[in-house]
């Protein structure tokens, strides 16, 4: 199986001149353009507010510094939700999508193992949503500053995790797509994003009063739904080495529970990867196209 | 010498078909193609004629029995390698040139042809002139000239197309047609499935009729037409003979001439491919219902 690398990266070229030919790629553009226009207006209103010294009995420092990361939580939830919805896009069509329209079939015919046809789909996702990810964080990461809030704990390991987080959603999304068309793919694929940041909520509401169950069982859920661990992880690197005031304000954010970016999350993360590109190769041989 | 094609006893049960009342897709089915053979595969619709196709080429998985393409099993790389495949519903992505999509084919079917052998196909299935040209600015018939080009690259061993000619005009059949005999001339296999006769019979070496699964007919179009009677051009005019055959011949002209008729004419009469084609199908009963 020499040949596998290249062939995966084959097919991975074909998906991403697909994104860069759809209209896809424009949509993104213009909402992301969207958000962060908004979001850094709401950066500049509610730093300099701050500013005028109008809060709490807090030192002004700690405050914008709560405040800034409090404001950076929402970009890293923002570019997740977003990013995410990149990774559904460029991989709800992969299988049952494109094998309606005879797209796939010219493909499978060729001597390519399923599994690069699988695995080259979640890298081109997972390229483009990595790319997304990191040009995102870094244009929010410069305007949080740029208002007066400091800058995160460590930026390239956020982007990391929320890029490993949208390999985790487009191996979903591939693995759906053996079973369902598009439209049904995407509805699936985006509802499961909503569950696993629902679960993320539930449980630190669960820690915050003390209910063992309910912290069990929605950590639970969010560790079998790998993306949003990964997603807490990004979360958690953004206060690395931050204490005081502003560490403890997004804890208690309104953006999910955080965790630590640890090597037993990358590997059991890694291995969810695995388990769900195999799980569509699988389904992808089964299939009669 | 390895056949380009055998299939032995080959079956198909798609799932969910006992539960509708439909029988197999494919019940049983040997058939061989010889190195450098053109076989037409006729039946009506529904007849199993594109299941057929597919499991050769890997797509469907078989419910029993085998299929070897030049000793390789269906299905596997090595099998893959050996074939190309034009199907009855295909599309390739509309933002790609022709060049570039047997660029693409090219490095999926690892042919080192290079741009030689894209401008031979191009020229060969008559887009010598688009190759600059947008599969999406195409016509359906330009499109599938492009498909049998693309079913070529690599010289397979095997070339499976599946209707092939259902959106060309006249003069793209009788392409069709010359690149067929181009291929039997270089050694290559041809498996092409129609329910067009008159182009089957023209182009055939053997034809094969398949109805509701089962092969109920096979040989050449000659042999299958059988034998139409004699007819002789007299001074009084023709005269048709139903019963007799070759081997009347000359005893028959003997016979006139020693009754004082000249003889301006003699012409063996076969029946049709039309005509066996009905009895077989209408024997066996006939459209899949
Ligand atoms: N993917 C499929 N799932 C279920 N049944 C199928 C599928 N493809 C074909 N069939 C059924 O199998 C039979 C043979 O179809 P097909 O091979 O397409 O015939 P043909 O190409 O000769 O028109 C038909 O009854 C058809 O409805
Ligand atoms: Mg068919």
């Amino acid at each position: 199986m020499t040949s596998w690398p290249r062939d995966v990266w084959l097919v991975a070229l074909l998906a991403l001149s697909e994104l860069r030919h759809r209209r896809s790629l424009l949509v993104v553009s213009v909402i992301t353009a969207g958000f962060l226009a908004l979001y850094g207006w709401g950066a500049f209103e509610i730093l300099g507010d701050l500013d005028q010294g109008a809060t709490a009995d807090l030192p002004p420092e700690e405050t914008a510094r709560g405040a800034g990361f409090i404001l950076m939580g929402i970009g890293v939830f923002a570019t997740f939700s977003l990013a995410s919805v990149l990774a559904v896009f460029t991989t709800m069509n992969t299988v049952k999508g494109e094998a309606e329209q005879g797209l796939l079939q010219p493909l499978l015919v060729r001597p390519v193992d399923r599994s690069a046809v699988v695995s080259g789909r979640v890298l081109a996702a997972t390229v483009a949503g990595g790319i997304y990810c990191a040009i995102v964080i870094t244009a929010v990461s410069v305007l949080t500053s740029s208002a007066g809030g400091s800058p995160p704990g460590n930026l390239p390991q956020v982007v990391l995790g929320l890029t490993g987080a949208v390999a985790i959603v487009a191996a979903f999304g591939v693995l759906v797509s053996t079973f369902l068309g598009s439209a049904a793919t995407g509805l699936a694929a985006t509802m499961l994003i909503s569950v696993g940041f629902f679960a993320s909520l539930v449980r630190q509401i669960g820690e915050a009063t003390d209910s063992a169950s309910v912290e069990t069982w929605a950590g639970r859920v969010t560790d079998v739904l790998g993306f949003n661990a990964l997603y807490e992880g990004a979360l958690g690197s953004l206060t690395d080495g931050v204490t005081g005031i502003a560490g403890l304000a997004l804890q208690l954010g309104p953006f999910g529970q955080q965790r630590d970016l640890s090597t037993a999350l990358t590997v059991t993360s890694l291995a969810e990867l695995a388990i769900l590109i195999a799980l569509a190769t699988w389904r992808l041989r089964r299939l009669d196209l | 010498m390895t056949a380009a094609l055998q299939t032995t006893e080959l079956r198909k049960q798609y799932p969910g078909a006992q539960r509708k009342g439909r029988g197999d897709a494919l019940g049983g089915v040997d058939l061989t193609v010889a190195p450098g053979e053109i076989v037409g595969l006729l039946g009506p619709n529904g007849a199993g004629k594109s299941t057929l196709v597919k499991i050769v080429c890997g797509l469907v998985r078989p419910s029993g029995g085998t299929a070897l393409i030049a000793g390789q099993e269906a299905g596997t790389r090595a099998a893959a390698a050996r074939l190309g495949y034009l199907a009855e519903l295909f599309r390739y992505p509309p933002w790609l040139t022709a060049e570039a999509l047997l660029t693409t084919h090219q490095r999926l079917a690892r042919s080192g042809g290079g741009s030689g052998e894209r401008a031979e196909l191009l020229d060969l299935v008559g887009l010598g002139d688009a190759a600059a040209v947008k599969v999406g600015s195409m016509s359906k018939g330009m499109q599938q000239r492009l498909g049998l080009a693309q079913s070529l690259i690599g010289r397979p061993a095997l070339v499976l197309l599946d209707e092939p000619t259902s959106a060309l005009d006249p003069v793209g059949r009788a392409l069709v047609r010359d690149v067929l005999g181009e291929l039997s001339a270089r050694g290559q296999s041809v498996l092409l499935s129609s329910h067009l006769l008159a182009e089957v019979e023209q182009v055939a070496d053997r034809v094969a009729i398949i109805a509701r699964g089962q092969l109920i007919a096979e040989g050449s179009p000659r042999d299958l037409g059988g034998a139409g009677g004699v007819e002789f051009e007299l001074a009084s005019g023709t005269s048709l003979h139903p019963t007799l055959t070759r081997d009347d011949i000359p005893d028959e002209i003997e016979r006139l001439v020693a009754r004082g008729e000249r003889v301006y004419g003699v012409r063996e009469l076969r029946g049709t491919l039309e005509q066996a084609y009905l009895r077989a199908v209408r024997e066996h009963g006939g459209e899949a219902p």
